[in-house]
């Protein structure tokens, strides 16, 4: 058939046609068609807001990319989180991209919740509001939306505002003036935390880490020291000098001899402790020129603390600049208001934020209470055990997608700001309640709590007003002392910025918001279970409920990333478990593992037992945090709830063996060094000796030893220096490579198998013989060795050599042998066991500069090389080398104490090359290996060894 | 009895060998179906791995090897004896070899070609094993021949392509007997084919020979060659209970050791199924367990050689790890000690006369000793990797359904591939069989 030019015509038009269709599969790769002014497809967005995970208020910068948030870091300029967050904060992502958030107006009709318009929600809320008699029990909040939270209340007939969180502090409050007042702890030459986990949850960890690394320094040949007095090895606990370990209720009889008011051989006695240490720790506290004293959860420990401050730590207790903690309401107001509620003198229940289903113990007959409210409102972002009892659900904005601003202490107030758009049908807490205001014909003096917030900043809040003061603070991220005098920005050097627009700004002074400050007498805590002396019969157990160090008190439980982090000592992950001494154990008849049922006044509770020497004697340790009855897929149902039980007159619980076993989900692996001098320590007085001298640079190549010619390195050598006596074991680090990086998380089954994806995990070693210091932590992370075992076994290539002296994985060239892995002589090679799942939202998270790996291949630490291309592609675009100190991996970045050092060693200046060549404690792991390690340990300094 | 000379002996050979080609017996198509079930079975599981991930095995990550890897070192193993039987001892004279090395050698094929299936399982993206090989490609990428991983390739290929030619080649004048006595058209179609027109001319038979010694000289370096890369996927590396220059002979002589219990364990039921019980005489056992003497001496040595080593070397890891191994964990050590029994212990009892002879005792001891060598390498691979270097990552394996599933599958395929082997193909050497029944004079090799 002959073809005419028409025909021909024709069938190229098809042709072409059917090319131009085929491409519809792709519509995840459409770029905008209207490109946002401010997005650029690659580079970040940081965003300066506040982390609301807990009370402590770390200024945090959030990174966007093409609008998702992926990272949270701490805001550099601001004096609490120095630049650094903890486990919790970096898992406040998780809160946001939360798989199992309530989406949309929720409203209860018999007993099932249905979606509801907010116009419905706000029309009936307020009509049934009008007249009523309204109580108020929120979260902790400060600043502009407590104002407005209290205006709010006062309009709508004045009724009663209860600041409830479970952890309240008034054993601090109590020895304090009724505040909880700012310690400083870096000025402090000697330490006693009288059970106060001052690193993991007290107050404000992070700030208090960074505190304890600068009072650790060693000046002089000598450093501050720290006794921990109380019930349990926490991870604190695990970094003090000296652990005196008595039940609860015996701190106050330990301070009394440390001061030399009771005999200290009667004490020893008493609490089989050894009199040496007892009376040495007196001597030290008597000789000490700053001492200071932290009180702990329970109200003996903060009478212990606040008898050894009395008179001598004055200047680092400072009552004049009290904690935002000191707004949380009494439990005495709490059991005010829960018998308006039993009583019927409550109309309608407005909670925000708050959980007093789960945080309220069982004796407090909340529950029951709050069946007798006509209605009740709950303002949250989670269905957790209060919203699911709740007549309407209003999702409320996680901190994330808020502005908002928090003030930690009087003189620090952070500025949230949203760092990212609505991913739900949800309003803000400020803008419901001024609508619902509104809608009841009352007048906040704001259209939207955006005016509200600029109102009370001193900011002009009308539409179109520019105000240059407003942006310097959104860049800043809010007002602290030297936080306008700085005229840097909050965002990260690496990252996408424009410079501060300059001079400074007068600081206009803010509207004084501190939540009332209850003068309960009564101090009650839901903590202390052991208000009383212990009776030394043996007969009761004692029971010691501490805060989680990820879950705080069980509202950080629904991250999977918390979930699957290691509790510090215990080791343990996604579950509860009571801890108990061997002899206990023995006593009851128990062993690792074993279920027992734990019984106090009717409640039972069912829990696996875990069995090692850093619980007191007759005393039983249980986290908080877990067993939610309703919060999230990753929360519900799993382990129990401890607060259910605490906060009874007797702290005395009954332990019974029920013959079952379950197994303590935790990471596997033995917690001994076996001689092996893995993780080292150096005693204080012997510290400048060096062993076995690194030769500097590390030789790349020893002749008369290696098979192979060494590497070449073009430009740089990175490396990584580990110090480890400043670290604290806290996990932050390993929270910010999950974030990072795009780790997976393998659950209990996965853990279970030992199957855990953690690039950086904190290895532990116990020695109880080591007096000093049983418990080393030890970060463990690849060791980007010169001469890597694992290269040379692949078969593909997929383990390379990099020529700045990276160790690489590349994903999509491995076959998966695991070969590689079975030569690490560190373990840190990860293989990806099955395809794990992200459910959405949370891939949103997912960091766009890191691949995810598909299963069936090995994954590594990178030194994230994403970082180190950053800074090297901005390093170039201003035409200068890359500055010492620039590129921060994750870990590095977050560190509370500073554990980590990151660097070139091919320059001589870097921090990097004048540690490993100065510092007499470098050491590398398993350097007879002759793996030529890029990980350089500086071993912990000890008091003895 | 006078014994038969000439073309009535031939004859005989001939009819005792032919009839074993006969139509299977009920037994036979009994344990074919089996083979067909665990066949089956073993792939069903091998797909949910597939398609689910490695996570389905018992595998962690300080135990990355395990099963899998096991079975291979130990099918790798099981193809020592043939190419030994057939080449070595072919280059040596041992007369007695002469009946039993078609067996092996089929053996050694079946057994590599199952050897060569768990290298692939065990991959974590099995569907892109061919990077592996080095081809051409225009991404200019190769295997990295420094990983002995890659030496394992290239030693197995070249074993299995050897030893192949190496069985086919002593078949040929065994199946032109075959074509010239079937009945059966498609029997002969095939025998036709294969004997390649062999007509049994002298100059014929003087290729043959030349070539026979020829490729045997080849196969010899071959079977100490393999076994010692496959000791080198642990060797080479720095892993505490692989890493010692005596693995190669070790391995060596642990895979002879096993090969002979496995043609053992195979000759014995066969002889009687296919009523060669004329041919295969207790002799003919007698000789293997004599050789498995020596081999289990050489193993037994070794296992001696290695703890001392690890003390004399007075390296704490070694030391630690031998101690854990023989002492410290409940389920590795009752395993190790098994091991130390039935691969050195078991085989010393052939020393008794008696016992050596009789075919029961030889049996079962046989299959002690294939479990002991199975034992060993599962030993030497999941124990070491379980107690590393550093405590923080130990962990203790234990297989899995899945991975017991595809070990059964390697049963039942190697298995299957020798039933229907010896059924088709004529099972006992024929011409060698006749070169013996031939005065000295008129041999040709």
């Amino acid at each position: 058939m002959p073809l005419t030019r028409r025909e021909f015509l024709k069938g190229m038009g098809a042709a072409i046609g059917g090319v131009g269709l085929s491409a519809v599969g792709y519509d995840r790769l459409i770029p905008y068609l209207n490109q946002p002014e401010d997005i650029v497809p690659g580079v970040s967005t940081w965003y300066a807001t506040s982390c609301r995970e807990c009370p402590a208020g770390c200024a945090m910068v959030v990174r966007n990319r093409e609008s998702h948030v992926v990272k949270c870091e701490g805001n550099p300029l601001q004096p609490i989180s120095h630049g650094t967050l903890c486990a919790r904060g970096q898992a406040a992502l998780h809160g946001l991209y939360d798989p199992d958030r309530i989406k949309r107006p929720q409203r209860k009709v018999d007993g099932k919740f249905e979606d509801a318009s907010w116009d419905d929600a706000l029309d009936d809320i307020s009509t049934a509001l009008a007249g009523q008699r309204i109580a108020l029990i929120t979260d902790l909040q400060t600043g502009s939306l407590d104002t407005l939270m209290r205006a709010w209340m006062t309009a709508m007939g004045g009724g009663p505002v209860v600041v409830y969180e479970p952890i309240n502090y008034e054993p601090v409050k109590a020895v304090n003036g009724g505040v909880v007042p700012s310690f400083n702890i870096a000025d402090s030459d000697y330490l006693i935390a009288f059970g106060c986990d001052f690193l993991e949850t007290w107050v404000s960890p992070v700030e208090f880490a960074g505190q304890f690394e600068v009072m650790r320094r060693v000046v002089g040949g000598k450093r501050g020291r720290f006794i921990y007095v109380g019930p349990r090895v926490s991870m604190t606990a695990a970094n003090a000098d000296v652990r005196i370990i008595v039940p609860p209720g015996a701190a106050s009889e330990v301070a009394s001899a440390l001061l030399g008011r009771a005999s200290v051989g009667g004490v020893a006695r008493k609490y089989d402790l050894d009199p040496r240490v007892l009376s040495d720790a007196a001597q030290g506290l008597a000789s000490a020129r700053a001492p200071l004293a932290l009180p702990g959860w329970d109200i003996d420990s903060a009478q212990a603390a606040a008898a050894v401050n009395a008179g001598r730590a004055a200047g680092l207790v400072n009552t004049g600049r009290p904690h935002a903690i000191t707004g949380i309401s009494s439990m005495a107001d709490m059991t005010a208001l829960i018998s308006d509620m039993d009583g019927g003198r409550v109309d309608a229940l407005i909670i925000q934020g708050a959980n007093p289903v789960y945080g309220l113990p069982e004796s407090a007959r909340f529950v029951d209470a709050l069946k007798r409210v006509g209605m009740v409102v709950s303002l949250s972002s989670f269905m957790d055990e209060t919203s699911s009892r709740a007549d309407w659900v209003l999702p409320s904005n996680t901190p994330l997608e808020s502005w908002g601003d928090y003030r930690p202490y009087p003189d620090v107030a952070n500025l949230m700001q949203p760092t990212m758009g609505l991913l739900w049908n949800t309003r803000h807490t400020g803008d419901i309640l001024i609508e619902l205001a509104q809608r009841s014909g009352a007048n906040l003096g704001a259209a939207n709590f955006l005016n509200y917030l600029k109102r009370q900043w001193g900011v002009p809040a009308g539409a179109g007003q520019a105000s240059p003061e407003w942006d310097s603070l959104l860049r800043v991220g809010g007002r602290w002392p030297g936080s306008t005098s700085s005229g840097r920005d909050a965002t990260p050097s690496t990252g996408y910025s424009s410079s501060v627009p300059g001079g400074t700004f007068p600081l206009t002074p803010l509207t004084p918001t501190a939540g009332a400050v209850t003068t309960s007498a009564s101090p009650g805590t839901p903590m202390a279970s052991a208000t009383k002396p212990p009776t030394g019969g043996g007969k009761g157990i004692r029971l010691w409920a501490y805060p989680h160090i990820y879950f705080y008190d069980g509202r950080n439980a629904n991250r999977r990333w918390l979930q699957e982090i290691p509790e510090p000592v215990t080791r343990a992950v996604w579950g509860s478990w009571v801890e108990m001494h061997p002899d206990t154990a023995r006593r009851i008849g128990v062993g690792m593992d074993d279920v027992v049922e734990l019984e106090h006044a009717g409640v039972k509770l069912q829990l696996p037992v875990f069995v090692w020497r850093g619980v007191a004697r007759d005393t039983v340790a249980v986290p908080i945090g877990q067993g939610h009855t309703d919060y999230g897929r990753y929360a519900s149902g799993r382990g129990v709830n401890i607060l259910r039980v605490i906060n009874a007159e007797d702290p005395r619980v009954t332990l019974n063996a029920v013959g079952d076993r379950q197994w303590v989900t935790r990471i596997k692996g033995a917690n001994r060094q076996y001689d092996r001098d893995i993780a080292r320590t150096v005693a204080l007085e012997s510290r400048f000796k060096r062993e076995k001298p690194i030769r500097m640079p590390l030789p790349s190549g020893y002749n008369e030893r290696d098979f192979y010619p060494g590497h070449k390195h073009a430009g740089h050598r990175w490396a990584m220096v580990v110090d480890m006596s400043k670290c604290i074991g806290c996990h932050a680090c390993t929270v910010a490579c999950y974030a990072e990086n795009n780790l997976a998380v393998v659950g209990p089954e996965g853990i279970y198998r030992r199957r855990e994806m953690a690039w950086l995990r904190i290895d532990q070693y116990v020695d109880w013989q080591q007096e000093s210091a049983p418990i080393l932590f030890q970060p463990m992370l690849c060791q980007h060795c010169d001469a890597a075992p694992c290269e040379p076994v692949c078969p593909v290539f997929a383990a390379a050599h990099s020529d700045e002296g990276i160790n690489m994985q590349i994903y999509n060239r491995c076959v998966g042998t695991r070969y590689c892995s079975n030569n690490c002589p560190y373990k840190v090679r990860r293989f990806n066991w099955f395809d794990y799942d992200w459910p959405t939202p949370l891939d949103w998270q997912l960091n766009p500069d890191v691949t995810t790996r598909s299963r069936g291949v090995m994954e590594k630490c990178t030194f994230c090389i994403q970082r180190i291309r950053e800074a090297e592609i901005v390093a170039k675009r201003e035409g200068r080398p890359v500055r010492d100190g620039e590129i921060t991996p994750a870990c590095v970045q977050t560190c509370p104490t500073g554990v980590f050092t990151f660097g070139d060693l091919m320059k001589d200046d870097s921090r990097v090359s004048q540690l490993i060549r100065h510092d007499p404690r470098a050491y590398q792991v398993l350097d007879e290996l002759n793996t030529k390690t890029a990980v350089i340990y500086l071993k912990r300094i000890v008091e003895r060894t | 009895m006078e014994r038969p000379v000439g073309k009535e002996a031939f004859n005989n050979i001939d009819r005792q060998v032919l009839q074993s080609l006969g139509w299977p017996t009920l037994g036979y198509w009994a344990v074919l179906g089996l083979c067909v079930l665990l066949m089956l079975v073993g792939f069903i599981a091998y797909l949910f791995q597939y398609f689910l991930g490695m996570g389905v095995t018992g595998l962690s990550i300080p135990v990355g090897w395990a099963t899998y890897i096991t079975n291979f070192v130990w099918w790798v193993g099981i193809a020592h004896a043939g190419t030994l039987i057939s080449a070595i001892l072919y280059l040596f004279r041992v007369k007695w070899r002469n009946r039993i090395n078609r067996v092996a050698e089929a053996m050694t094929i079946f057994a590599i070609l199952t050897a060569g299936l768990f290298p692939l399982i065990h991959l974590g993206r099995i569907w892109v094993f061919f990077w592996l090989l080095p081809y051409p490609n225009w991404r200019h990428l190769w295997p990295n021949f420094k990983s002995p991983l890659v030496w394992d390739v290239i030693a197995v290929s070249t074993y299995l392509t050897v030893s192949t030619l190496f069985f086919y080649l002593g078949l040929i004048p065994d199946l032109a007997t075959a074509r010239d006595n079937t009945r059966e058209t498609w029997r002969r179609k095939l025998y036709t084919w294969l004997a390649l027109g062999w007509t049994g001319k002298y100059e014929q038979w003087r290729h043959y020979a030349r070539a026979y010694l020829a490729l045997a000289t080849l196969v010899t370096p071959l079977v100490i060659s393999v076994h010692s890369v496959v000791s080198w996927d642990f060797a080479m590396s720095l892993v505490r209970g692989w890493h010692t220059t005596i693995f190669a002979p070790y391995f060596v002589a642990g895979a002879i050791h096993s090969g002979l219990a496995m043609v053992i364990t195979l000759l014995i039921p066969l002889r009687k199924s296919l009523r060669l019980d004329r041919i295969l005489t207790p002799y003919y056992f007698e000789q293997m367990a004599l050789l498995m003497i020596f081999t289990g001496s050489i193993i037994g040595y070794s296992y001696g050689v290695e703890a001392f080593m690890s003390w004399y070397s007075a390296d704490k890891f070694e030391r630690q790890f031998q101690a854990f191994r023989a002492f410290g964990s409940p389920y590795y050590s009752t395993l190790f000690w098994m091991l130390v029994v039935f691969n050195v212990l078991v085989p010393m009892t052939f020393f008794v006369k008696k016992w050596r002879q009789n075919l029961r005792y030889l049996f079962v001891a046989a299959i002690l000793v294939n479990l002991g060598m199975w034992i060993e390498r599962y030993v030497i691979i999941v124990a070491s990797l379980s107690h590393d270097y550093l405590p923080s990552s130990w962990a203790i394996y234990a297989p899995r359904i899945v991975e017991i599933l595809v070990t059964g599958f390697s049963f039942g395929f190697f298995l299957f591939l020798f039933l229907v082997c010896v059924k088709l193909l004529p099972s006992i050497p024929m011409s060698e069989m006749k070169e013996d029944a031939l005065p000295e004079r008129d041999r040709a090799l």
